[in-house]
């Protein structure tokens, strides 16, 4: 079953975004993202690569609403259309740097951990420390409106799925200082699962742990698209959408739909990930995928590929194609004027002079 | 251990406990009952040779960091039995005698960086600094010998000028990252401790990094890589030590092709979860839905194997009791391989 990815049915649209800090130090704004427009589909799995500094992850924490606005969201606007709630539309401009109230955190504050869910990096300290495990997992599906008689075994199910209560003792019991690393991981995990979200967003879910754990993460976050996995959810819900943040983009092949492509603050790409390969990629896809594909073995580590060059630094952008500088089809018109992304009906695109 | 030349790094049977606090005891025995001494490192054997790689895999937890604490002379408690030397001398005698020439020939590349650099320092002193180490003269450093080499250097770790005028905090987790790897580049050691040098940087940059490791290497530098990256050591390591529990559980001479032929269940694991993560499109493999993510409480201080309780074989009932009462003894398969498993031993018998 393919997802309808078209445009007016979005349950999520950005279009526009744009957010920057201003540095005091330096006199100076640096720029998270420009520019950003997408739209993730009811039940549909939105990827979104690119190296550490690309604003990935701030791209992310600004759908929830965690990015500050005016100083920091400054441009373009977004709309949620989700199931059993008022649609919910914002705009942001820019104020001049000075602080502002914070109607988007206000406006989602009704769906916020009940319809949209967030899974972030560093488990440790985005749980809370006070309360236990299995308090945290009740209130979560109580919140998301599971029914009484369903919470212990829904509980029961994230947690054995997770390997959390094999041992004799069930984690439930126990407070987050008392976790290893990989455990407040997974509860984590656990836990944006357990709000059975219309949109989840998934920071970097496999990052920080070894590859048999990936493996398994993995595999539950395919069970929880299914529906097999998580609070039982209402006919009338569409399957859980989600944007999927990651570095690796050898993981979008079997979770998501569609991927774009992030660099230096801005989308470079945006395909359907069963055409991955079979259409022209932006030269920036393409070299990731050439590093994700090279098979192993240890042949010639020499003729490893590899990308030249640096990210621009986010204090000037360059007002040219970003990639241009380490791009090897770049040629003066790259280097002038910046290419834009047009995405088409089918909801794919390329920002690039040279690739259409 | 087999070649004893006096070259390189031998460790020979070494095990290390941690006995917790008392302090840490009270807190454990509030929030379980499992308090006691910790083993973090079992009767582990390896040798580190230069001009070679070794690639030390597991999951963490199993003492891969602890291993390379005692390497380098950081955590010195140890078994009385153990024993590790440094071209043919003992570890704690070299650091008794000439602690600073055992650091500027041996380099670490830590883990956390945040923890390693100096906050105090600019990254450019940090760096200078590796100058000194390799024995250069003072008056070469301040009459900018070395800019051109700094200069390439830089560009191979996407690193600039810029950023040497920056002070630790003034770096991203990843800048970090490649400033300790420049800096332990340039000091020339003769051999290298790299603890999860690649964890926190982007695929491109793990490349050349890798890359640069090969040049030194093939210049003679002995490599300790610790990763929990199947891909990274198949490419780069010569031999592959497969680590559970704080014991080498499969060691092989890596193939070119980079498949081993005989696997341990462990390393089995880690090659086919490498394998899925690359290809995700098809169907988790039926061994990774028993595999168990977390370690289980045994360890080589009990009866029969710590892996058991994980293992994919252990339904299989001729080994079943063999796998719980006996501790598996090493063997010698097909040549290089040499492995911690019963399912082995029938092997062992052929020629």
């Amino acid at each position: 079953m393919t997802p309808d990815n078209s445009v007016d049915k979005a349950l999520l649209r950005a279009n526009g975004l744009s957010a920057s800090v201003y540095n005091r130090n330096r006199g100076r704004e640096f720029h998270f993202f420009r520019n950003v427009s997408f739209h993730i589909a009811p039940d549909e799995v939105v990827g979104l690569v690119g190296e550490s500094g690309s604003g990935k992850t701030r791209l992310g924490l600004s759908l929830l609403g965690l990015l500050r606005e005016g100083p920091g969201l400054y441009a373009g606007s977004l709309s949620y259309r989700l199931s059993d709630a008022e649609p919910l539309d914002f705009s942001f401009q820019h104020n001049g740097g000075k602080k502002r109230g914070e109607p988007l955190r206000k406006g989602l504050a009704p769906v916020l951990g009940k319809r949209i869910g967030l899974v972030m990096q560093g488990a440790k300290s985005a749980l809370n420390p006070y309360q236990t495990i299995g308090t945290q997992l009740k209130d979560t599906l109580a919140l998301a409106g599971c029914p009484g008689t369903q919470i212990p075994v829904v509980m029961e199910q994230l947690l054995s799925a997770f390997s959390l209560a094999s041992r004799s003792a069930s984690i439930a019991h126990r407070y987050p200082f008392a976790l290893s690393g990989g455990q407040a991981h997974r509860v984590m995990i656990a836990l944006g699962f357990a709000m059975g979200p219309d949109l989840l967003v998934a920071d970097e879910p496999t990052t920080g742990v070894d590859s048999p754990i990936q493996a398994l993460i993995l595999q539950h976050f395919k069970a929880f698209r299914k529906g097999t996995l998580g609070p039982p959810r209402h006919a009338s819900r569409p399957r859980p959408s989600m944007l999927f943040i990651t570095h690796q983009i050898d993981l979008m092949k079997g979770l998501t739909d569609r991927v774009m492509v992030m660099y230096a603050g801005e989308l470079l790409e945006v395909f359907h990930t069963s055409q991955l390969g079979q259409r022209p990629h932006h030269p920036y896809t393409e070299r990731l995928m050439e590093i994700a594909n090279e098979a192993g073995g240890r042949a010639a580590v020499h003729s490893i590929p590899q990308i030249p060059g640096r990210m621009p630094v986010m204090y000037d952008p360059p007002e040219a194609c970003v990639f241009a500088d380490r791009c090897s089809l770049a040629n003066e018109r790259c280097r002038k004027e910046k290419p834009e992304l047009v995405v088409d009906p089918q909801g794919q695109g390329v920002a690039c002079h040279e690739r259409h | 251990m087999k070649d004893d030349h006096g070259q390189g790094f031998v460790i020979d049977r070494l095990t290390v406990d941690f006995t917790p606090s008392r302090l840490l005891d009270q807190l454990k025995r509030l929030r379980n009952k499992d308090h006691g001494v910790v083993r973090a490192l079992h009767e582990l054997c390896l040798a580190i040779a230069p001009g070679k790689a070794v690639g030390l895999l597991g999951e963490s937890g199993c003492g891969k960091s602890t291993l390379a604490r005692q390497i380098m002379g950081l955590l010195k408690e140890r078994d009385p039995e153990s024993r590790i030397t440094f071209e043919g001398q003992d570890l704690d005698k070299v650091l008794d005698t000439d602690e600073q020439a055992f650091r500027n020939s041996v380099q670490m590349i830590f883990q956390h960086p945040d923890t390693f650099l100096n906050p105090k320092l600019m990254a450019r002193d940090m760096v200078m600094e590796a100058f000194h180490i390799r024995g250069e003269s003072k008056a070469d450093i301040q009459a900018g010998r070395f800019h051109e080499e700094l200069g390439k250097a830089l560009d191979v770790l996407g690193l600039t000028w810029e950023d040497l005028e920056k002070t630790s905090d003034q770096l991203s987790g990843g800048e970090k990252k490649r400033m300790s790897i420049l800096r332990v580049i340039l000091a020339k050691p003769r051999y290298i401790i790299a603890d999860e040098p690649f964890s926190g940087l982007d695929v491109s940059y793990r490349n050349r990094i890798l890359k640069q490791f090969e040049i030194l290497k093939e210049a003679g530098v002995g490599f300790l890589l610790i990763s929990h990256d199947f891909h990274v050591t198949k490419k780069f390591c010569d031999e592959i030590c497969v680590m559970y529990k704080g014991r080498i559980v499969h060691r092989y001479e890596n193939p070119e092709s980079g498949v081993p032929e005989v696997q341990h269940p462990y390393t089995q694991v880690l090659i086919v979860s490498n394998d899925y993560l690359a290809r995700c499109h098809e169907a988790l493999p039926e061994i990774m839905g028993k595999f168990k993510p977390e370690m289980g409480e045994k360890d080589w201080r009990t009866a029969g194997c710590p892996f058991e309780d994980r293992c994919f074989y252990s339904d299989n009932t001729e080994l079943k009791d063999a796998c719980r009462t006996k501790t598996p003894p090493e063997q010698r398969v097909m040549g290089s391989h040499v492995l911690r498993c019963h399912l082995f031993e029938a092997k062992e018998q052929q020629p």
